[in-house]
């Protein structure tokens, strides 16, 4: 068996390497690196040491953080009057789109119970930021469009939670594992409100403090300390108390943009650090997707394959439609949301726990497996839609 | 109590960061204030750093020994490395030679311990900890003649102490097991030369491989995961195949330097990644150390801190006068070699595997008197690298 250190080696090479050569068919670096994942991974060549897979999930928290705080900058006050109303119409518009439409497909078509359809249409509108923010970064993508789409996938996580909770409280009432309506809907509804705003809350306070000391930095080499440390402690706060650490690290991010007049440096110096991490966590993806299952998408998962997209384009054509966005940002800016990665598993995870036996695991065994298709055509849609958008400056 | 990892760096990074604006105040080196960070947020005081954290010492460490190899190797440039070789090769066979021979030789006939257990001490000695050493050089930029040897000295002398050690153990497993005979010594003369040799070799064919596929590198982002994927290659075969870590990643930095023209950019690439890899660091060997153990110390301890240093003054004064190195490298550079760390508890283990009878003594010796060169070793490097004029302003 391959040692740690090792392991690390080769995926980061080979990781590297194979980036090239995607990028010579077009396609981004991420996917690449979930490809070469997928083929170092435990199905294929075993290359990745035990102990590297083991750490997935600290990995991919720490990747999130960082993903979630480069988020945040997106939201000044001054961007935020621009594109805040188009951000939140067309967030809401997505969530909504892919929830209803999911839902009705799974429900009407197929015949599946109520309470499995509407659980897998609460988990169809999860985006992947990571992948949003990585192929935007690669293809030095610029503009309202850019900003529009990044502050979408930012927030549509806040409606996503929400939607999550409303969604299975109303299962678990509807299968019966709980008491009445009132009974459950209620506390899982409020609870969802308060992962949301003590996620919010958290990384308020944080980046007070952060633009408080601030002043006090004076070379690189504190300044990359200093923001590494606070969104490590906001991540590590998050998962404590059970907050979203996407949330509270856009906030801490939102918030050190607002507050501080030199923000910029505190984004800018994270570039020179993250690329090892973000590539990993991608890889890392790769090597976990059960591949396997693959010839075990059932009916159900193709439905959802088929009507999450189109779901979520028509609902975001709809909030930009209402908001009076520009002509491509409602043509296009749909096609954006396509990837799905580790969060949809996370909530298929906490359905499992909440529903009965049978329900819970056919819900889990499809997102594992539509997820691997998201996650595999996610990217190549995200790079489509910015360069119809005309935002995609010299790559490279 | 289980403290989330990610919680536990944040805390560790935080804390080191205002550490390093306190430390700064009172003129200390700042490893060695990560490192009474460690002690203090670590298990036997305020207990917040996390176990998975403290179970990846190992890794961290290893990368981060790579980390400084490499950049050690950046030095030796050919022209350059002509002008100080000589010095460099003679200082560092003669400290830790010097430190073998006065250890021992003070433990068997002063202590009156049996040869073979003193010859283990000796060769254990002869360890040095370059990451300490490095960071100081780097804190005061100290730049000059005797920065370089000093250098070169404590990248090497990895390859002598690790020769040393096996020779001595063979020669003890002979003296206390009646085990082979000078087979054995043979043998494990044959396997430290092997093992150089290897890590020379494989050094070089990866900085062969890293420059001529450089050109395929295009963005900030390639190069940094470029230079950090191959010296984390170098590290893990070092690893797979029992080579010395240091060695193997110092002549990849060599190779990479003497082959490509604009090698600063790749070596530049690294410098965000290491500052959190050092504190880290510093921070986990802090959290390592064995307060406990210093009541263990006793005279064997006592008499391994200072027989040590005599021998590392010694012998790198020998070395520096038949190198006819200049007056300052002669007076110095024995004292920029004092910190000892996870080399020497390494190859502390190893013994005690071999000798299951006195492992304990061993470990116990080695674990306190770590401590106290950890935390004196830098300032006394601090103060060699002063007295040797290569600090020049004060910061």
């Amino acid at each position: 068996m391959l040692n740690v250190i090792l392991s690390l080696g080769l995926i980061i090479i080979i990781g590297l390497l194979s980036s090239r050569i995607f990028n010579k068919i077009k396609l981004p670096s991420v996917t690449a690196y979930i490809v070469c994942g997928i083929l170092m991974g435990p199905y294929i060549l075993n290359l990745i040491s035990k102990n590297v897979l083991n750490a997935s999930g600290l990995v991919s928290n720490i990747a999130l953080s960082f993903i979630a705080f480069s988020l945040g900058q997106n939201f000044t006050l001054y961007r935020l009057r621009r594109i805040g109303k188009s951000v939140f119409a067309i967030s809401i518009g997505e969530v909504l789109g892919a929830f209803i439409i999911v839902t009705l497909s799974v429900w009407l078509l197929l015949g599946k119970p109520f309470y499995v359809a509407i659980v897998i249409g609460a988990i169809a509108p999860a985006t992947a930021p990571a992948a949003v923010v990585m192929i935007t970064r690669e293809y030095r993508a610029k503009g309202t469009f850019t900003d529009t789409l990044l502050g979408v996938v930012a927030i549509d996580d806040a409606w996503g939670i929400i939607l999550f909770a409303f969604s299975l409280a109303l299962a678990k009432t509807v299968a019966g594992t709980h008491g009445g309506v009132f009974a459950t809907l209620f506390p899982d509804l409020l609870h969802g409100f308060m992962e949301v705003f003590g996620s919010l809350f958290l990384g308020f306070i944080l980046g007070g403090i952060f633009s408080y000391f601030f002043r006090f930095l004076k070379t690189p080499a504190h300044l990359l300390i200093y923001v590494i440390g606070f969104i490590l402690l906001t991540g590590g706060l998050s998962i404590e108390f059970n907050l979203s650490v996407l949330l509270s690290n856009m906030m801490l991010g939102a918030t050190v943009a607002n507050l501080s007049k030199t923000e910029n440096r505190a984004f800018e110096i994270l570039k020179g650090f993250d690329p090892p991490i973000y590539l990993l966590f991608f890889v890392l993806a790769g090597a976990n997707l059960e591949i396997a299952n693959l010839t075990e998408l059932g009916l159900t998962g193709i439905i959802y394959v088929l009507t999450r997209l189109p779901g979520e384009m028509l609902g975001a054509f709809l909030g930009a439609l209402v908001s009076k966005a520009e002509k491509r940002i409602k043509k296009y800016i749909g096609l954006g949301l396509a990837p799905q990665a580790g969060v949809a598993i996370g909530l298929a995870l906490l359905a499992k726990a909440y529903l009965p036996k049978d329900a819970g695991e056919m819900i889990l065994s499809t997102i594992i497996v539509t997820t691997v298709i998201y996650e595999l055509i996610g990217p190549p849609l995200v790079r489509i839609a910015l360069e119809r958008a005309g935002e995609i400056g010299s790559s490279d | 109590m289980h403290i989330d990892p990610i919680l536990s760096l944040g805390i560790i990074f935080i804390s080191g960061f205002l550490i390093l604006r306190f430390i700064n105040k009172v003129r200390l080196p700042a490893i060695t204030g990560d490192l009474i960070l460690g002690i203090i947020i670590g298990e036997e005081f305020l207990n917040l750093v996390s176990r998975h954290l403290l179970s990846a010492s190992g890794v961290i460490s290893n990368i981060v020994l790579g980390l400084i190899a490499f950049s050690i190797g950046r030095n030796f440039l050919v022209d350059r490395f002509r002008k100080i070789g000589k010095n460099v090769f003679l200082i560092s066979i003669f400290e830790a030679l010097g430190t073998w021979i006065v250890v021992t030789v003070a433990f068997h006939f002063l202590l009156k311990q049996p040869f073979y257990l003193s010859l283990i001490f000796g060769a254990i000695a002869s360890a040095t900890a370059p990451a300490a050493t490095v960071m100081v050089i780097r804190e005061y930029r100290a730049q000059g003649l005797f920065t370089n040897v000093l250098l070169g000295v404590v990248a090497i002398d990895d390859a002598w102490c690790l020769m040393i050690f096996s020779l001595s153990l063979a020669l003890a497993r002979t003296l206390a097991l009646h085990l082979g005979g000078t087979l054995l010594l043979f043998e494990a003369l044959l396997k430290g030369i092997l093992e150089i040799f290897g890590a020379i070799g494989v050094g070089i064919a990866l900085g062969f491989i890293f420059s001529g596929l450089s050109t395929l590198v295009r963005t900030q982002a390639g190069l940094t995961l470029y230079t950090l994927g191959f010296l984390l290659l170098s590290i893990g075969i070092a690893l797979h195949l029992h080579l010395s870590i240091l060695l193997t990643a110092m002549v990849l930095g060599a190779t990479v330097v003497n082959l490509l023209k604009e090698e600063e950019r790749f070596f530049a690439s690294l410098k965000s990644i290491e500052y959190p890899l050092y504190l880290l660091f510093f921070v986990l060997a802090g959290a390592n150390l064995e307060l406990v153990s210093l009541k263990h110390v006793g005279i064997l301890g006592a008499f391994y801190l200072v027989t040590r240093v005599v021998g590392k003054i010694i012998g790198a004064r020998i070395g520096a006068i038949i190198s006819r190195s200049p007056k300052n490298i002669q007076h110095y550079i024995g004292f920029g070699l004092i910190p000892q760390a996870g080399v020497a508890l390494g190859v502390a283990l190893i013994a005690k595997a071999n000798f299951q009878r006195v492992g304990g003594l061993i470990m116990d010796t080695i674990i306190g008197t770590t401590v106290v060169y950890e935390l004196v070793g830098p300032i006394v490097t601090k103060w060699a690298l002063s007295r040797a004029g290569d600090i020049k302003k004060k910061i």
